[in-house]
């Protein structure tokens, strides 16, 4: 299928010529996957037609267009996943890039207004600036600070910042029918502190504790929580990407990477900093994480790996310690020192103090890193994303990693890291998050491998009750948890046709309305 | 028209009321929403009997008013819009299933479980909760959490759901559904073995059912169990007043202490609700109201299990430098009530009777969201509207609760009158409804309305509304529950 000269007309007639696309090199372009889930086709389905629109009333207008025309729409920002490709022929890309203002920051209340493609690292910097700081998405400050973008949306700083579920607060949605639809405050006063009510709040039907892909309509404006950040405005740095370093740390910052020999000190170790309250960030990184974060390359990330590997005990945890005066930092670095001693913590040494540590408090922070541990072994990463409740299910349920794992690096068919599964807190313990980060060089076989890695966790989630993974991606997973997970499916059905009666929110990564 | 038998087939015979006695607790509240007496009570001997409950009343096409709490009740939600209501009775559902102190959760609390009773079960876990300020003693605390209700330790209210975590729902469809992690794959039992505490409220997957229950008014589900967030029992505190005549002040204060993490309960109200809450009779509130300072500021440094008194000094030290800044200053005791006496009082659910109610005998409420900025300019417009209306200042009080973090403060104004003075209630019933419209024009977010206010501010927002039905029509596609309220 490609677009009538009608359709192409009545879209360009919305965004002007320059932002609207049918070459097939621009096509091509955008049907290119690498990165996360990527197998061994490298080109996607193409869109008919990349738009790009500027404002909101430019998306409610193209969407009532694709109702018209019987077009899908693909809503994406920065976009980081094959979530971000159409399903089939018969879809058009609504390419956010154009909308990438930073509305207000209401020191105050302490939150700040974006549109979709305001980046992480953007608006953390200019936070800063205001004593100010957010939760950055795991992936890295290159994505969209839209507390509606990101999959999941939980970060480095979680701990302290909270996660993107949690952070929303006013927002406007383009409803798959074409209808803008303000939550909150904003819809009843054109303010953005609350985004819930009048009554029941609508944030539990735009997104769970992940969001629809793309599935029901599109997110063009919203209110994250902001936090304070201990640091100065700004932190000069030396030398040049990827060998840099602050000239100098800001006081009251500390970062240490502990490990336990056994599974038992970490959850002791996490459950007693969240309890302490005493960390700004906390991250469940391995020993191949620690070196991906220090590492400039893959030949000294390896090499890392196996130097940190020798003083890593066992299960770690990398935290950053803040301080919002000299005695809050005094006072954590000394609860932590206890908490080392009480569960018998190793630190690796390495990262303790000097350039080493002083780069990586600050990569830690500003979540630069993540491509690197993500995309540079291999270019292309995936793996088994994990829900969140309490430290315990996720603990247990990730344990069966360590050997469905090494199996596969064991046939040579992953990247060999290290299978120590990740699982971070949140919101100072209160909630915990666990993952298995697997990176792959796509062919079919590894394609075939992966995906019965992870057919394989699912079908270890429902037998074992653990939960619903995070990354459900399209009907067939999803129908395969509903009946043991009180139909869920059923509910989120019902929603989709609700709120897109015309099926046009392209849902092939969320789920269609088709019982 | 449902019968009294098939209702006794569900629930048994005794649970089961066509007492006029007992339909007239339930015919109207404190509220002025009109008095409408139900045709049944029904008690619920077990969540089991909800769903069939339910599919009884979608058949017959019966109304049901579910009601968690005890009497007395404020706002009007809990008496029928309808004339054929059932009001479903959930306070008898008191299990707490599980009390886990290292996931700090209380799981799958019944929705009938009062805040004294969660209390007193959680604390001997080393655990407590995040409550509402003296909360009456038959509230429950699944009602409260159902209602949004503000709580008083912002530092641990990440999230305006909070402290709810995954609930147990019974739609108009007759379905059961639990929210969150309580989803499942499977039973709650089997999820436990598994290490699952049903703590995470968002989910399951794309959608976050819970907010739509919360701020319903009974409107969405029948909500038989939630599970509760808990917070860590310091192991030391430090409560402190600090007071002055300048809101702006003590608002940038709460701004800091909150943004630096430094206290638990923090809170704002001027010396008339101060007196309110405090003074056990008449005399004693006369005073309080004219001898404690227009507004004050409390808060309660804590710390827990590793270096307390280090902690404690630290903080304190923090706090003292911020407020000096401000030209404020912290103080054990204020017009004669001591800190910790007030700390005691504040986290304790009211003994009865309930304290709004305990001086003039009645008390309506009038609250609303809003920003630090917009705050004195609404307060302005309350006393104008209070002035107006010819009723006393003096029995006006102002309750300001920094919510989700310090990035909104509700703002509680509280009509302190006699109920049994017709006239008087005729004013403070009117100056309610007319107050309404100058607030919204003011910066006021009614984000929980209620009563005969609730229309009125649905209206402002047709989008919102609209989106809200398509959703009821999935959830309640009869319109059994709780028809009449919001914009239902």
């Amino acid at each position: 299928m490609t677009l009538t000269k009608e359709q192409y007309r009545a879209l360009a007639a919305v965004v002007g010529g320059e932002h609207l696309s049918d070459d097939p090199v621009d096509l091509d372009a955008w049907a290119w996957r690498s990165g996360q889930a990527a197998m061994a086709q490298d080109f996607k389905p193409r869109f008919e037609a990349i738009v790009m629109p500027a404002c909101t009333e430019e998306v409610q207008a193209l969407v009532r267009l694709c109702n018209k025309f019987g077009l899908k729409f693909k809503a994406s920002s920065t976009g980081w996943g094959s979530y971000c490709d159409p399903g089939g022929p018969g879809c058009i890309m609504l390419d956010l890039r154009r909308m990438d203002r930073i509305l207000e920051i209401n020191e105050e209340n302490m939150y700040a207004v974006v549109e979709p493609y305001v980046i992480h690292a953007q608006l953390q910097a200019e936070l800063m600036k205001r004593g100010l700081c957010c939760n950055v998405n795991g992936a890295g400050g290159n994505t969209s600070a839209l507390p509606l973008a990101a999959h999941e949306g939980i970060g480095h700083m979680s701990a302290s910042c909270g996660i993107g579920e949690r952070n929303l607060l006013a927002c406007e949605w383009v409803t798959p029918a074409g209808e803008v639809v303000r939550l909150g405050s904003l819809g009843s006063l054109g303010e953005w502190f609350c985004g819930d009510g009048p009554g029941p709040s609508l944030r539990g039907v735009m997104r769970g504790n992940v969001v629809p892909l793309g599935g029901l309509g599109v997110y063009t404006k919203a209110a994250v929580k902001v936090y304070h950040w201990p640091g100065p405005p700004s932190v000069e740095l030396k030398g040049c990407s990827p060998h840099y370093a602050p000239v100098k740390l800001p006081p009251h910052f500390l970062l240490r990477y502990l490990s336990w020999p056994a599974e038992e000190g970490r959850e002791a170790g996490i459950r007693r900093l969240g309890e302490s309250e005493i960390c700004f960030g906390v991250m469940g990184f391995n020993a191949n994480m620690m070196a991906a974060n220090v590492a400039t390359n893959n030949e000294e990330e390896l090499r890392l790996t196996e130097e940190y590997s020798k003083q890593i005990v066992g299960p770690g945890v990398c935290l950053v310690i803040a301080g919002n005066s000299a005695r809050d930092f005094e006072y954590k670095r000394r609860v932590l020192e206890l908490i080392v001693q009480e569960t018998g913590a190793t630190s690796l040494k390495a990262v303790e103090e000097g350039e080493v540590h002083d780069a990586f408090v600050w990569r830690f922070i500003r979540v630069t890193a993540s491509i690197r541990e993500t995309m540079r072994a291999t270019g292309v990463f995936g793996g088994e994303v994990f829900g969140t409740d309490s430290y315990l299910v996720q603990s247990n349920f990730i344990q069966h990693s360590r050997k469905d794992k090494a199996e596969l690096v064991a046939r040579g068919l992953v990247y060999p890291d290290n299978t120590d599964p990740f699982i971070t807190s949140l919101e100072q313990g209160q909630l915990t998050h666990s993952e298995v980060l697997l990176r792959w060089t796509p062919d079919p076989e590894v394609a075939q491998a992966a995906a019965e890695y992870v057919a394989k966790a699912n079908r270890n989630a429902v037998e074992g009750h653990y939960g619903l993974p995070h990354h459900l991606w399209g009907d067939p997973q999803h129908d395969f948890f509903g009946p043991h997970t009180c139909n869920y499916t059923h509910w989120l059905r019902k929603i989709k046709k609700a709120y897109d009666p015309n099926g046009v929110a392209e849902s092939t990564h969320h789920i269609t309305a088709a019982e | 028209m449902v019968t009294a038998e098939q209702l006794r087939q569900v629930v048994g015979e005794e649970n089961v009321s066509d007492d006029p006695a007992v339909l007239a607790a339930y015919a109207s509240d404190q509220s002025f929403v009109s008095r409408l007496s139900p045709h049944y009570v029904v008690r619920i001997p077990s969540c089991d009997a909800v769903p069939e409950l339910v599919r009884l009343a979608r058949e017959t096409r019966t109304s049901l008013v579910p009601v968690s709490s005890g009497a007395p009740h404020f706002h009007g939600d809990t008496v029928p819009s309808a004339g054929d209501a059932i009001i479903v009775d959930l306070s008898g559902l008191k299990t707490i299933d599980l009390v886990d102190p290292k996931e700090r959760v209380a799981s799958a609390v019944g929705a009938g479980v009062t805040f004294g009773e969660l209390m007193t079960a959680v604390a001997e876990h080393g655990l407590r909760l995040n409550l509402p300020l003296r909360p009456r003693a038959t509230k429950s605390v699944v009602g409260s959490l159902l209602s949004r209700e503000p709580v008083i330790m912002p530092h641990y209210h990440w999230d305006i759901c909070d402290p709810a975590g995954s609930m147990e729902v019974v739609f108009g469809t007759g379905d059961l559904f639990r929210t969150g992690a309580a989803a499942g794959p499977g039973t709650l039992a089997e999820q436990r073995a598994a290490g699952g505490r049903q703590k995470e409220a968002a989910g399951p997957s794309a959608m976050s059912l819970h907010r739509l229950l919360q701020g319903g008014q009974g409107t969405m589900g029948i909500v038989t169990w939630a599970s509760v967030r808990c917070e860590l029992i310091p192991t030391l505190e430090q409560p402190c007043f600090v007071a002055s005549d300048d809101l702006a002040k003590l608002l940038q204060a709460a701004h800091w202490l909150v943004r630096l993490r430094l206290g638990n309960e923090l809170f704002l109200m001027d010396r008339v609700y101060f007196a309110a809450l405090v003074a056990e009779e008449g005399e004693t509130f006369l005073q309080l109201a004219k001898e404690a300072p227009s507004w004050l500021l409390f808060f309660n440094l804590g710390a827990y299990r590793y270096l307390p008194e280090l902690r404690i000094e630290g903080q304190s030290a923090d706090a003292r430098e911020l407020l000096q800044g401000l030209g404020l200053e912290a103080k054990p005791s204020l017009a004669g009530v001591s800190a910790w006496e007030f700390l005691e009082q504040v986290r304790s659910p009211s003994p009865e009777p309930y304290w709004k109610l305990r001086l003039c005998g009645g008390c309506q409420d009038v609250f609303f969201l809003t920003t630090y900025k917009k705050l004195q300019g609404l307060i302005d417009v309350m006393r104008a509207a209070v002035e107006a209306a010819g009723f006393s200042l003096s029995r006006l009080g102002i309750y300001l609760q920094p919510i989700v973090q310090g990035t909104s403060c509700h703002v509680e104004f509280s009509l302190f009158y006699d109920r049994a003075d017709a006239r008087e209630s005729a004013t403070v019933r009117e100056l309610a409804i007319r107050v309404i419209g100058p607030l919204l024009a003011g910066g006021a977010f009614f984000s929980r309305p209620f009563g005969e206010a609730a229309r009125l501010i649905m209206n402002r927002d047709a989008a919102t509304v609209e989106a809200l039905k398509k959703f009821k029509a999935i959830v309640d596609p009869d319109g059994i529950l709780n028809p009449g309220k919001l914009c239902f």
